[in-house]
């Protein structure tokens, strides 16, 4: 049965002391790799998204052939495949998968194991935060530049040729890269919150999709700045290209990029600081 | 009594200057560097902690120390606050007042906590769509341990044949050894357990006797909570009795027992947590 000589001789490692980052960082990168539903999930997003790129482009043309021909000039090349609606799907994939990565461990109990092995929470949950960006900026990554290759491609085929700068390419591939990684950082501060995953996953829906709309349709002033600051709005700010008619939204680019890094680093914190300090 | 073969003499306790409670040093000086298993750093100390959730007190100034080199069971009737107390001294709940240490340091202050204690709370405690390989080598990676502690443990706890299984797909009893495996990682000074027999078979349950026992021979600290008092009589030297929160009793085995006319442990902690609770209700019958 059990093998009692050899199990307890003393573990050699790295010295105990404290819980290097690094070491932390790899152990929630081996917990997020390991559940294969979260592979599975994002490899169909990103499959789901290069088709809804295809489809989006067809959709480009047909725009395109029903411009009237002077108008022709003015046309986004990338209207029908970036920054549209479609993407809320994705934010809501994505949050739900941040959201997990913290409610799963509470759900199960497993955040009692991590906590005993790693009692420096802050360090846990800093942890969890970077490998969770970190992971989710590569099917980001994916869907932005396979997005953008494929309308192009598209488009090409049907001889469209309208030149975007290279500021506006550069643009909509880091802001839509960024579109997973920042909702799951926002999932996983509510659901560091919330702590239930049914509920948290309410909360996503409701913060990614109804939020924005409902808050525009107010009338204030405030309602509108709070739309504004949504994810979906900023979002679909950046992703245009140069000559896009924008109606209404988001002021400015810099607007955008500043609520982008306010949505990034307030979720970063409310995940660093509710873990460390609420009871597990 | 029984298993008296197995015992081995504590060592003299309570000579280690201890920190003040609640003093926070940094994590600066490594324990197990110096370590050798039974060291006497390695006491749990429970000083007047007292935990409240909303009105309800869960445990209520609570003092009393587990000492290294025994097994100190842990009982008391369900809900007497044995599974707060045990997450208290980990740290997983922040104490309303009082302290619990681990050699004189609070839990959340240690680095490394696979290397300072091992717990089991809950079988539960585990992502049913992880391996149990995987479970453990997430939690050795995050300790700095190698891999190969991994394979040990899994040896150790009779897992291996199962580590790549998703642990959903385990039964209770090898949770239960999963649980036990992920304490054993860090060849820690300190155990705890909550309830580690159950579901387990009675291979299992001689098993975790024979755990313990070697455990506690080795000079580890291991502090066990069950409900069978039969398995307790055979496996504990010490008792610390909680009742409604409170502690009603901190003594060697034989002595609680003999509280009991009929020198029976299960006979003693019925007469004593009954008192107990008529004293905690008010009376209540």
């Amino acid at each position: 049965m059990t093998t009692a000589e050899n199990t307890m001789a003393p573990a050699r490692g790295t010295p105990a002391g404290r819980a290097r980052m690094a070491d932390l960082v790899v152990a929630e990168w081996i917990k997020f790799r390991s559940l294969r539903s979260t592979t599975v999930t994002l490899a169909v997003l990103v499959a789901v998204y290069l088709y809804l790129a295809y489809r989006g482009a067809q959709d480009g043309y047909q725009v395109w052939q029903s411009m009237p021909r002077q108008l022709r000039p003015a046309f986004d090349p990338v209207h029908g495949v970036f920054g549209g609606p479609t993407w809320m799907l994705a934010m809501i994939v994505a949050g739900a998968v941040g959201a997990m990565t913290v409610t799963g461990e509470h759900s199960t109990g497993l955040i009692r194991a991590t906590f005993t092995a790693a009692p420096a929470r802050r360090k846990v949950a800093a942890a969890k935060c970077a490998v969770t960006a970190a992971t989710m900026t590569v099917p980001g990554a994916v869907i932005a530049a396979g997005s953008y290759a494929i309308n192009e491609a598209v488009l090409a085929g049907y001889h469209i040729s309208i030149p975007v700068s290279g500021a506006d390419t550069a643009r909509l591939i880091l802001s839509t890269t960024l579109v997973t990684p920042l909702c799951a950082l926002a999932g996983m501060a509510l659901g560091a919150v919330i702590r239930n995953t049914p509920a948290t996953i309410v909360a996503v829906c409701v913060l990614f999709v109804f939020t924005p709309f409902a808050l525009k349709s107010a009338s204030t002033r405030w309602a509108v700045d709070a739309a504004n600051a949504m994810p979906f709005s900023f979002f679909s700010r950046l992703a245009v290209a140069g000559n896009a008619h924008l109606v209404g939204g988001v002021e400015s680019l810099t607007a955008a990029w500043t609520a982008l890094a306010v949505w990034l680093a307030a979720s970063a914190v409310i995940v660093i600081s509710v873990m460390g300090w609420r009871d597990a | 009594m029984v298993t008296s073969t197995l015992r081995e003499a504590p060592p003299p306790a309570g000579l280690l200057p201890q920190a003040e409670p609640g003093s926070r040093k940094p994590d600066s000086d490594p324990m197990p560097r110096s370590r050798a298993p039974g060291s006497l750093k390695h006491m749990i100390e429970v000083n007047h902690l007292t935990k409240t959730f909303g009105r309800l007190h869960a445990v209520r100034d609570l003092t009393f120390r587990v000492q290294p080199g025994k097994v100190t069971g842990f009982l008391g009737p369900n809900g007497s606050g044995k599974s707060t107390t045990l997450r208290l001294i980990l740290g997983l709940n922040t104490p309303t007042s009082g302290t619990a240490t681990l050699g004189g340091r609070q839990f959340r202050d240690l680095g490394a906590g696979l290397r300072h204690a091992g717990a089991l709370l809950d079988a539960g405690d585990i992502h049913p769509g992880r391996s149990g390989h995987a479970h453990l080598w997430a939690l050795a990676r995050g300790n700095g341990l190698p891999r190969r502690r991994v394979d040990e443990v899994l040896a150790e706890t009779g897992l291996t044949d199962a580590a790549r299984r998703r642990a959903g797909t385990y039964s209770l009893g090898m949770r239960q050894r999963l649980g036990i495996a992920a304490a054993l990682l860090g060849d820690p000074p300190v155990l705890l357990f909550d309830e580690p027999l159950n579901g387990l078979d009675p291979e299992g349950v001689r098993w975790i006797r024979t755990l313990l026992r070697r455990l506690a021979a080795e000079g580890r600290t291991v502090f066990v909570s069950s409900h069978l008092m039969s398995e307790m009589s055979h496996t504990a030297d010490h008792l610390i009795v909680l009742g409604r929160g409170e502690l009603i009793a901190d003594e060697p085995l034989q002595d609680f027992a003999a509280r009991s006319a009929t020198g029976e442990l299960e006979d003693a902690f019925m007469e004593v947590t009954a008192t107990s609770t008529q004293y905690g209700t008010g009376g209540a019958r």
